[in-house]
């Protein structure tokens, strides 16, 4: 009987606005190695060409370009298809076309900048919890992409986030170009992607909205994949309507533009794609806690506002 | 008494034949050590076994989901010609060599 082995690598890079790693196992050390590089350049590419906090790139140029196609690469158009499509799967609450809303929210540089970020913790912006809804206009079924032709049609003026929706894609993309080595685990700043040969199912902690620990252990099957959306802490202070202490977040509430606050503090999907499970976990996060288990078609947790934690079974 | 044109023939010839089995020998004496050296680090670096996956695994894993429009084969397009702004700029910021399979954690980015 031969029994194969393995050893494991891994490689981490400040992308994304947050951490990304690689985790690559497989036989040969140099292969491995190989495969790290590629798949950081990889991501890099992903990063550069999507961050809205750069004006160079090319997100930023597409933004504020006044045709209404413009050529695209194929990562812009990757971009422009999911929004479309997470539009549709989500209802319309997953909502890329929502960026000025986002900036007027305070979201207007990478987080790392902003000055007096919100401490961790459950406090909401808004009080009285309420469902996030979609904008009526649904300006993401406006964008399409061509990848014949290469190039991305919208209205001129509407301006796309890259947000989550890069992070899935970016975690599936580097899962694909690494499918050679023996195990991959691509985690994009919190979409975690499974791939490789020889994939297996792995244990994943979800991870406590309001402290150090964990709230559930999920197990994720061999080539898929898992991410958490929440609002304890991607979140910022600004001074609120009354003239007190606010504090804002990143995910909006699309049909009025400011950050939603729903009773769900953080949503955790399983999906077969990275980008499926961003928009899932999304949308459930978004629709409340009435309505969030029926985005968790292959299985979630949730945790509530008072920090009730609830599976969702496939 | 100079060589026949018959003689340089032949010389030619067994000349011809001493090159190329030389580099037939050369050829397979590299594939050897690559093969040989190959093995050793094989052996020499692995950490662990890896266990093969449940056929029901990758079976459930496949039929979980919806039709996902971003999975055809896993690539968005050719790459190739787009050059990567922050090559060569860092090297892993990490790299290390573990046993164990340590669980994955999800969490808010």
């Amino acid at each position: 009987m031969s029994v194969a082995t393995h050893q494991r690598q891994e490689i981490h890079l400040e992308l994304f606005g947050g951490r990304a790693a690689v985790v690559v196992e497989h036989g040969d050390r140099i292969a491995a190695r190989a495969a790290l590089q590629r798949a950081a350049a990889r991501l890099r590419q992903w990063h550069a060409r999507l961050t809205r906090f750069e004006a160079g790139s090319e997100l930023s140029r597409l933004n504020r370009d006044p045709r209404a196609t413009v050529p695209a690469s194929p990562i812009l158009l990757a971009l422009a298809q999911a929004v479309s499509w997470a539009g549709a799967l989500s209802g319309g609450l997953v909502d890329a076309t929502q960026l000025g809303a986002l900036e007027r929210a305070g979201y207007d540089r990478s987080l790392r900048d902003i000055a007096d970020p919100a401490p961790t913790g459950p406090g909401a912006p808004s009080g009285i919890p309420r469902d996030a809804r979609p904008d009526p206009r649904c300006a993401w079924e406006r964008v399409r992409a061509d990848r014949v032709t290469g190039v991305v049609h919208r209205p001129p003026g509407l301006r796309l986030d890259s947000g989550g929706l890069a992070k899935g894609l970016a975690a599936d993309d580097v899962a694909a170009l690494l499918g050679e080595v023996d195990r991959v685990a691509v985690d994009c700043a919190g979409d975690l992607r499974l791939g490789g040969r020889l994939p297996t199912a792995r244990p994943v902690l979800v991870a406590d909205p309001l402290g150090d620990g964990h709230v559930a252990e999920l197990t994720l099957p061999a080539s898929s994949a898992v991410a958490t959306s929440g609002v304890t802490r991607r979140r910022w202070r600004r001074r609120g309507e009354l003239g007190d202490d606010d504090f804002a977040h990143h995910l909006l509430d699309p049909a009025t533009g400011r950050p939603a606050w729903t009773g769900v503090l953080q949503a955790t999907a399983l999906a077969p794609s990275a980008v499926e499970a961003e928009v899932r976990a999304k949308a459930a996060l978004l629709s409340g806690p009435e309505h969030a288990p029926g985005f968790l078609p292959h299985g979630g947790v949730l945790v509530l506002e008072g920090g009730r934690v609830l599976e969702v079974s496939s | 008494m100079p060589p026949s044109p018959v003689d340089i023939r032949t010389r030619i010839r067994l000349w011809r034949r001493r090159v190329a089995g030389a580099g037939l020998g050369v050829f397979a004496a590299s594939w050897i050590a690559v093969f040989a050296v190959g093995q050793h680090g094989h052996a020499g670096t692995s950490t662990g076994s890896a266990a093969q996956p449940s056929p029901a695994q990758d079976a459930s894993a496949q039929a979980a989901g919806t039709q996902d429009p971003y999975t055809d084969g896993g690539a968005y397009g050719d790459y190739s010609g787009y050059s990567d702004p922050y090559a060569g700029q860092s090297q892993p910021s990490q790299s290390s060599q573990q046993q164990s399979q340590a669980p994955l954690v999800t969490r808010q980015s």
